[in-house]
């Protein structure tokens, strides 16, 4: 029967948790090196107990559901729904134990919000956390979202290449830049890694040169590498990059943002010397068109309302805050009640609707991204030139990603099937948050934050939010992050399994 | 100062990952790109809305 | 006889000057279109410090709300300590014009200070290790990793090994 699992096949999907929390257990000890750098020996026991008990969980699951039976699609979509939802629990720990959040909830929030790399944070006060629990929480947005901490654990514990291969496609990385998979995510993690250590250089420099100490500097510049290239969001800082108040700084992000936003194959044809691939990928003209045509707009009503009247301020606030809600990313340099108090009502929606488009396929970002978008567009267009061919003729299009590729029934279904879902999950969570009380524009901004995985707020998200809102904004997340199908099927799966028991 | 760059392989370590270095600067150039585009935006607009 | 007919002047003059209101940075950031240009009075700890040469950049910082101000380096020399986690930064009340959209630092919503005063001095906040967290936190690391190993042992496997078959 569709959907329906065995206990062969939860078995199975168990198993490899098991083994992926292995690794996830070594990542929690990542962050006792700025603990023990910075003197934060009381934040120690804090992630120790994570290790330890992300440690006993994996060996407990490898041990009672080890199988050898092999990995089906079914089995990695909800491997990784579930791998998703486990390590955001485990990686709350530290969070709540280092009082980084005000409750259990806002601290799986935060941990679900840094692995989805959203970047909504319910944290009460960044400036006075400890460096250590801010190096995770900014760890978190770097491996789940910057390199997908899923396929990378697979690939690198993987039995096979088929499970690693079936895992990449769970969460949502749907093209393989080499042959293997497991060289892929390599790869993946390789790139990520020169970006971080470029990005934190740059940050590192901007810092200083913005007046800040040179150790305050470094720290914030790994910090905001992890979470620009990975298109996060998060800040050690409640002011988030205005505690800089400096354009240099904002432009290094910018880039990075930009950078992260860029597609995985486009980052590996780039960097093997195809040069010319930057111009004629669809995907990448669709994104750098709606940025600019969005930018435009957004200048435009910025500067025609008086909201900004210096080219400085309109690039500094405006132009940084579309290119932050494009990229999904979440670095803020306008206070959230400034964009729904004092910014023009019709930009709200033109950022909800950069938030909801996105960036690349196969990138940090999120949203519906910019390839569907444009397969989209493209097939849109072929049917607007039907009506006036011959009926005779046969006529097709034709888009380049990497390669010329035919546009295919196929392919404009997979991504009508994906930005009808985003839409649906659009309208519900806006509907929900409007049932709040909240007004309609403030809802959708929030929504699609939320879903898209960007992290800019006009204010509703905060520690004092309703919990049914909270709840919704992390199942948002969730499914946003796996783009929507792989959340579904594994809720269907584990209704239908919890259906059948009772009816035993 | 050439005996300590020869010493230290920076030439070879240049040439052997050319590809990749100048694929990362470009990289950055790509986005600087579309940033300068944008800014050139910002400051097209404040001008000409002054004449 | 001049100075009698100065004084009332002098202090009507002080009476009709726009006074500095007293406000939170909580109203500050839930009204700044009601604060803009207008000279105000706000309290907060200081959580950042940039210099800028002639001028600091000083990050204040109260229950959750926050605010740069913008400050000659002459006022801020009586700030000495910033806040972090080992800190409670010094709690200071400055009073200048704010603005919600600042012309000067590129639209960004900051404080111009024309007066700073040190409320209380920041003090150091100790952080002691829970020992008893500590010990249970070594415990449970001591047991998960004799299970994995164990398990390992039994099964003859590399810990974390890496054994891809082929397809």
């Amino acid at each position: 029967m569709l959907f329906r699992l065995t206990g062969g096949d939860w078995r199975i999907i168990l198993y490899h948790l098991g083994r992926m929390l292995h690794l996830l257990s070594l990542v929690f000890l990542l962050p006792l090196v700025p603990a023990l750098f910075y003197g934060e020996l009381d934040t120690l026991p804090h992630f120790l107990l994570t290790s330890g008990l992300t440690l006993l969980l994996a060996t407990l699951l490898s041990r009672s559901c080890q199988t050898e039976e092999p990995m089906e699609l079914k089995h990695a979509l909800c491997l990784v729904a579930l791998a998703w939802l486990s390590a955001s629990l485990l990686a709350s720990l530290p969070l709540w134990l280092g009082g980084a959040c005000a409750s259990p909830l806002d601290a799986c929030f935060e941990s679900l919000s840094g692995f989805t790399g959203t970047g909504l944070s319910l944290v009460t006060d960044p400036d006075h956390l400890a460096r250590s629990v801010n190096f995770h929480r900014h760890l978190l947005q770097f491996l789940g979202d910057g390199v997908g901490i899923v396929a990378v654990s697979l690939a690198v514990l993987g039995r096979t290449e088929i499970s690693s291969v079936l895992a990449f496609r769970g969460e949502a990385r749907e093209e393989g830049i080499r042959p293997s998979v497991v060289r892929t995510t390599r790869l993946i993690f390789g790139m990520a890694f020169t970006f971080f250590l470029v990005g934190a250089a740059m940050f590192t420099l901007a810092g200083i040169y913005e007046g800040a100490d040179p150790g305050t500097a470094l720290f914030d510049g790994i910090c905001h590498s992890f979470t620009g290239y990975a298109t996060g969001g998060f800040s050690p800082h409640s002011q988030n990059l205005m505690y800089y108040h400096g354009m240099i700084y904002e432009i290094v992000a910018m880039v990075l943002m930009v950078i992260g936003a860029l597609n995985f194959n486009l980052h590996y044809a780039l960097l093997t010397g195809k040069r010319g691939e930057v111009f004629r990928n669809t995907e990448a003209r669709v994104f750098f068109l709606t940025t600019l045509l969005l930018g435009t707009f957004t200048v435009l009503l910025l500067f025609s309302r008086g909201i900004y009247s210096s080219a400085e301020a309109l690039f500094r606030r405006g132009v940084f805050q579309l290119v932050s809600a494009q990229t999904t990313t979440g670095f803020s340099t306008v206070p959230s009640l400034h964009l729904a108090l004092l910014w023009p009502l019709p930009l709200l929606f033109l950022l909800s609707l950069a938030m909801l488009l996105g960036g690349c396929a196969n990138s940090t970002s999120g949203g519906i991204k910019s390839l569907r978008v444009g397969i989209l567009l493209k097939s849109l267009a072929l049917e607007l030139r039907r009506p006036f061919l011959p009926r005779s003729a046969v006529v097709g299009e034709r888009f380049h990603h990497l390669r010329d590729s035919p546009l295919t029934p196929q392919l404009v279904r997979g991504a009508a099937v994906v930005a009808t879902s985003y839409l649906l999950l659009f309208v519900a969570g806006s509907l929900l948050t409007m049932a709040y009380g909240y007004g309609a524009e403030q809802a959708m901004f929030e929504t699609s934050s939320a879903l898209s995985n960007v992290g800019l707020s006009c204010g509703i998200t905060s520690p004092s939010m309703p919990v049914g809102l909270k709840v919704t904004y992390m199942l948002l997340m969730w499914m946003g992050r796996l783009e929507v199908i792989t959340v579904l099927v594994f809720l269907i799966a584990l209704a239908l399994g919890l259906q059948r028991r009772r009816m035993e | 100062m050439r005996m300590a760059f020869r010493k230290l392989g920076i030439r070879g370590f240049l040439r052997r990952n050319f590809d990749f270095l100048s694929g990362v600067l470009l990289e950055f150039l790509t986005a600087s790109s579309l940033l300068l585009l944008l800014a050139a935006l910002c400051f097209l607009v404040v001008t000409l809305s002054s004449l | 006889m001049k100075a009698l007919r100065i004084l009332p002047c002098l202090v009507l003059c002080l009476l009709l000057l726009p006074g500095a209101s007293a406000a939170s940075l909580e109203n500050l950031s839930r009204n700044p279109g009601e604060w803009d240009g207008r000279t105000v009075t706000v309290a907060g700890e200081v959580v950042g410090r940039l210099d800028k040469g002639s001028h600091v950049w000083l990050n204040l910082w109260e229950n959750g709300w926050s605010l740069g101000v913008w400050c000659p380096k002459g006022l801020a020399e009586g700030i000495r300590v910033v806040g972090d986690y080992f800190h409670v930064g010094d709690r200071v009340e400055v009073t200048g014009v704010f603005h919600a959209r600042c012309g000067e630092h590129g639209g960004e919503p900051d404080l111009h200070a024309e007066n700073l005063l040190v409320i209380s001095g920041g003090y150091e906040v100790p952080r002691p290790v829970n020992l008893l967290l500590l010990s249970l936190s070594f415990a449970v690391l001591a047991v998960a990793l004799s299970a994995a190993l164990l398990l390992r042992l039994r099964r003859r496997e590399p810990f974390l090994g890496y054994a891809p078959e082929g397809p």
